[in-house]
């Protein structure tokens, strides 16, 4: 959902390109104090969905209301370090931080904090939205459509569609139909047996898109074997990701961190406890002279083909792996929220999940000194530089710890009707803007 | 045994029963590959002589791991019937002997468990236990029980309002001897027919199970959780969905047809009408 309502619905003072560039949005322009703690915003001339004028008292109101002690924002987090927000004239805003926040602009731009509702609005926004982006929801079938409706009166760019309706599918045979048929034109993170299926259509265009995402074998540091460094690189080292990407069907490249190729901090890690299951299997010798025994909770969302593969290679370098597959809500409970896992296995999407490593009570209970210094001057660096420098250096350090293991960074394979163009199709996990997309005919 | 080959039902329920059985005997023995050996090279490679069925997305032989199936198959089946007579029978024997005041309640009790789907038991159960295939067995008997129960009591009644039970009342025996050694051999044809029933019913919940996520756990081979696997592949390799599926029904046919020709050579009502 909030993929769907940022910056369709939603929008906050700027806005992020998928190229990961700031633009304008209800803000014309911005400053940045030398010591990276004060911004000061200049507000344009947009409106909300009602028809009233957007003002400095909204921007003040939504911010305080997302950062607020009894705040229900799901990214309430993201906007802690805000000291004041205040109106300096009717065009100006003025945005002071405790710390220095490289990501501020981020959150700002395409979280739920940075997101401005008007003032003293009264609407029901769990059922309808007063927002100030260019569609609103004209209806939401819960857990399965969502019609978004051009906004006539929006005070940018008008969109090139005029009404744009969300499937929600959960079943990729279904998803499959559902384009066969016309019923939809764009499928969206498209399944490798749908990728097989339509691989010689010439009604649709197949396209690879860039994904910040990280398929993770989740390791319970916590766990007394599971703390040696040299067991979890020796799982490392037992797991052929080349292999694994072979069985999904492909379309995942391999990554040896929490990095992607796209991030700017990212350099190529796979050589770090790249597979060797001779030396998995020394490394374990010395450490562990009877058999090593885990069980690896999976919620039942994702494909068993996983970590059957993960349980039958590990087997190989002699680690007895249990699969327990539970629901999703189990999972919630027992592994990330309990942390009573030995290994588990999660598909992150959040950008900055690297960061995590920098938090010990995350469900990897990963307690080190040094991760959580590099995160902390990461977040707080005075530079994009600096923090792409301190995040490169949490990379590699938590890869050579193997603080998890990544198996694979699934690309976002983007299947639609040739017939439709201008949809997005990189780093969607997180937002899918909608305003671009526009019939051939 | 002779009889049941002649009966047309029976002589194919025997067949198909022993086919799976002889599957599950020779898997215990020999497969002709590891079927949890994982080998990305080799993965959705076509029948061949090596790998009669092919292989999986993991490379994994399917014809061995469907071998393997039959006895994950067989087992719970045989557990849940197992479990099924165990609490069924002694519960229709109670309904039988006590009081009408408490045998009318226990009936109600039986009727309302009836109501309540095995299924949805079972779900209960793996949720609260994890999930194995015996404990998704033990549910599926916990379940049929009652069917067990309900429909030998009126059987139950019938011999003991025979003649010879009577007889033997007239001599002094107690009721619990009666019922033990008047009653239930004589109501055995019944149980022996409504078992092979059981059989089946339980075969093809624990591939329900199975298929649904809450039966046998990965990695070791069922067929139910094979076909659920295999169910995306259903628009590209729809060929691959086949084999697991007809095993199940392969087993379940077998075991009804198996208990349809019980049926009739056993029951004198239904004998007498088969030519």
């Amino acid at each position: 959902m909030q993929q769907l309502l940022i910056s369709n619905v939603y929008e906050g003072l700027i806005a992020k390109s998928s190229s990961g560039d700031y633009l304008p949005a209800l803000a014309t322009d911005w400053t940045v104090s030398d010591d990276a703690l004060t911004y000061t915003f200049t507000l344009g001339d947009a409106t909300f969905h009602d028809g009233s004028a957007v003002e400095v008292g909204d921007i003040v109101s939504s911010l305080d209301a997302a950062r607020g002690t009894d705040s229900v924002n799901p990214d309430a987090k993201r906007i802690a370090l805000v000291d004041t927000v205040t109106a300096v004239d009717e065009d100006t805003i003025e945005i002071t931080l405790t710390d220095r926040d490289i990501y501020f602009l981020d959150t700002l731009g395409i979280t739920s904090a940075g997101m401005i509702v008007a003032d003293g609005d009264d609407t029901d926004r769990a059922n309808t939205t007063n927002g100030t982006g260019p569609y609103t929801v004209a209806q939401w079938n819960k857990g399965s459509t969502i019609t978004l409706e051009r906004n006539d009166a929006y005070w940018g760019e008008a969109p090139l569609n005029k009404t744009v309706v969300l499937h929600y599918i959960t079943e990729a045979t279904t998803a499959m139909n559902a384009l066969s048929t016309g019923e939809i034109d764009v499928l969206t993170a498209a399944s490798a047996e749908t990728l097989d299926f339509f691989e010689s259509d010439d009604s649709v265009l197949i396209t690879a898109g860039e994904s910040t995402s990280w398929m993770t074998l989740g390791i319970n540091n916590a766990n007394p074997v599971l703390a040696n460094a040299d067991v979890r690189r020796a799982i490392n080292m037992g797991i052929d990701k080349a292999g694994l990407i072979t069985v999904i069907g492909g379309n995942a490249v391999e990554v040896g961190s929490m990095a992607v190729p796209s991030d700017p901090w990212y350099s190529d890690l796979t050589e770090i406890n790249a597979y060797d299951p001779d030396g998995a299997r020394e490394l374990l010798a010395d450490i562990a002279p009877t058999d090593l025994a885990f069980t690896l909770t999976v919620a039942n969302n994702y494909d068993t083909k996983i970590s059957e593969y993960i349980a039958a290679q590990l087997g190989e370098i002699g680690i007895a792996v249990a699969i327990d597959t539970v629901e999703f809500s189990t999972w919630l409970e027992r592994a990330y929220k309990q942390k009573d896992y030995d290994l588990t296995m999660v598909l992150h999407v959040d950008p900055t999940t690297l960061s995590y490593y920098g938090n010990p009570s995350y469900y990897w209970n990963y307690d080190s000194a040094e991760a959580q210094r590099l995160a902390s001057e990461a977040k707080s660096a005075a530079t994009t530089d600096e923090r792409d420098d301190k995040m490169a250096a949490l990379a590699k350090l938590v890869a050579e710890d193997a603080a998890s293991g990544w198996l694979y960074s699934p690309q976002t394979m983007v299947v639609a009707s040739t017939d439709v163009s201008g949809y997005p199709v990189d780093r969607i996990a997180n937002r899918f803007p909608v305003s671009s997309i526009t019939a051939v005919n | 045994m002779i009889a049941l080959l002649r009966n047309p039902s029976g002589l194919v329920g025997v067949l198909l029963v022993a086919v799976v059985v002889a599957a599950a005997l020779t898997s215990l023995l020999w497969t002709p590959h590891d079927p949890l050996i994982v080998d990305p090279a080799a993965g959705w490679l076509a029948p061949s002589a090596s790998h009669l069925l092919g292989t999986d997305a993991l490379g994994r032989d399917s014809f061995s791991a469907l071998l393997v199936g039959a006895q994950v198959t067989l087992g719970s089946a045989l557990l849940a019937t197992a479990v099924a007579a165990a609490l069924g029978l002694p519960l229709a024997a109670i309904i039988e002997l006590t009081p009408p005041m408490l045998s009318a309640f226990l009936q109600r009790f039986v009727d309302i468990m009836i109501a309540f789907p095995t299924l949805i038991l079972a779900v209960i159960l793996v949720t609260s236990f994890g999930s194995s295939t015996w404990t998704a067995a033990v549910a599926v008997g916990l379940g049929a029980s009652v069917v067990v129960a309900r429909t030998v009591a009126p059987e139950l009644r019938r011999a003991r309002s025979s003649d010879y039970a009577l007889l033997a009342t007239a001599a002094g025996a107690s009721s619990g001897r009666i019922m033990l050694h008047h009653v239930l051999p004589n109501a055995g044809s019944t149980i022996v027919v409504r078992l092979t029933q059981i059989l089946a019913g339980s075969a093809l919940a624990e591939a329900g199970l199975s298929y649904l996520g809450f039966g046998t756990p990965t990695p070791t081979p069922s067929w139910g959780r094979t076909l659920a696997e295999m169910q995306p592949q259903i628009m590209t390799r729809p060929e691959v969905l086949l084999a697991p599926a007809l095993c199940i029904v392969i087993v379940v046919l077998g075991f009804n047809l198996l208990g349809d020709g019980l049926r009739d050579i056993l029951d004198p009502r239904t004998r007498r009408s088969t030519p």
